[in-house]
């Protein structure tokens, strides 16, 4: 496999764990953004719901939802009558600041005390780090 | 069924969280249980407008971000709180959902992100564990991941601009969003409107713009400056222009639920 397919897999891999930002939802195509748009408003969705909803056809709505399913845009899940799917949104990044900005923070982020446990974790700001 | 209303600007400095918190308090006086939240972690405030302070705040929406609770062990009736010593009797609870406002939480959250999942799945669990007729968010200005999410999911969303031209272009570009989000109610509130405008020529003008319906225009007000955001306007002052604008938004909100 030459650098650049390796390259581009990991990409896609590394998107496919993230999830969906909303950002990303506003640039999907119309009729998986439709789909998205529903998936997002009730939480869950099913087949039968989505054909409900969307008035499309099964067929296409599988395909759709299977298609946003490869992507790691929704999880998937058997139910007792079927697939059920859920949007799987990324997480919010931190912001990266100048470092004397969090120098300047330092003495503010000391852990809160139901987070002692935590102290040995990366939780527990650097002040050094930007 | 229970409805979420969301109030958006993109700007900030429009009336948002007193907008949110009077909407919400009006919701609750006619007797729908409400709850309100503040999505604006980076910069949070309504909680003062229901006379809530750092010292009072054991749990906010941070804590449950973080995983250190249930998001409905971060709601505080703040029924009893309205009025200011004043008897003002509520139709039902309302309950608010703080961020916090520990500059080490704020900072954290700015630092380390957070999982949005949690908040989507924080937003349903609240309507459903609280029982609300109504979840009000009260967002951050612009359009961030929490801002986009609110949208997402809203029944109604209310864009609140005021009478400028940089709100102008800003509003159109919260409007384009929040029709490929496609928000089934979608309402533009203009508020510090000068007393001297043709209110009923600002109301046709938006609309023509943006394509969607003026739920109220809200005047400029001193009084409301007065009261310096320590308590809710509408129910101090009910004969208020300013109140009776605030009215007529919960009289869409309610029109959307029958």
């Amino acid at each position: 496999m030459g650098i650049f397919k390796h390259l581009q897999n990991e990409v896609q891999e590394r998107e496919k764990r993230e999830g969906i930002t909303l950002a990303d939802l506003l640039e999907l195509d119309p009729p998986l953004r439709r789909l998205m748009n529903r998936v997002t408003r009730y939480g869950e969705m099913t087949v039968p719901r989505a054909v409900e909803l969307l008035e499309d056809t099964p067929e296409n709505l599988t395909q759709m939802l299977n298609t946003l399913a490869e992507k790691g845009y929704l999880l998937r899940e058997k139910g007792p009558e079927g697939w059920v799917y859920r949007v799987h949104l990324a997480r919010k990044r931190g912001t990266s600041l100048p470092p004397g900005v969090w120098s300047a923070l330092g003495s503010q982020l000391q852990p809160a005390p139901s987070d002692a446990s935590e102290e040995e974790s990366e939780d527990v700001v650097d002040t050094d780090v930007p | 069924m229970s409805k979420i209303i969301s109030i958006h600007s993109f700007r900030g400095g429009t009336g948002k969280s007193n907008i949110s918190a009077n909407v919400a308090s009006q919701l609750a006086q006619r007797g729908h249980r409400v709850g309100v939240i503040d999505t604006d972690i980076q910069s949070p405030g309504i909680h003062v407008l229901f006379g809530m302070d750092e010292e009072q705040i054991d749990k906010s929406l941070n804590d449950y971000l973080w995983g250190r609770c249930n998001i409905e062990d971060t709601a505080y009736n703040v029924s009893a709180r309205i009025g200011k010593g004043e008897v003002i009797v509520m139709g039902a609870d309302i309950f608010l959902i703080p961020s916090s406002i520990r500059a080490g939480e704020i900072a954290r959250v700015l630092r380390e992100g957070y999982d949005v999942s949690m908040l989507n799945e924080g937003f349903r669990a609240l309507v459903k564990r609280l029982k609300l007729d109504y979840l009000v968010i009260d967002t951050h200005p612009g359009l961030n991941e929490e801002t986009l999410l609110s949208i997402a999911i809203s029944d109604i969303l209310f864009i609140i601009l005021r009478p400028d031209q940089q709100d102008f272009q800003g509003t159109a570009v919260t409007v384009d969003v929040a029709r490929k989000l496609e928000v089934p109610h979608l309402y533009l509130v203009i508020n510090k409107a000068l007393s001297s405008y043709d209110f009923a020529d600002l109301k046709k003008r938006a609309e023509q713009i943006y394509d969607s319906p003026v739920a109220a225009i809200l005047p400029l007000s001193e009084d409301v400056a007065r009261l310096q955001s320590t308590d809710i306007f509408s129910l101090r002052f009910p004969d208020h222009p300013v109140s009776a604008a605030i009215r007529q938004i919960v009289g869409y909100v309610e029109a959307i639920g029958q």
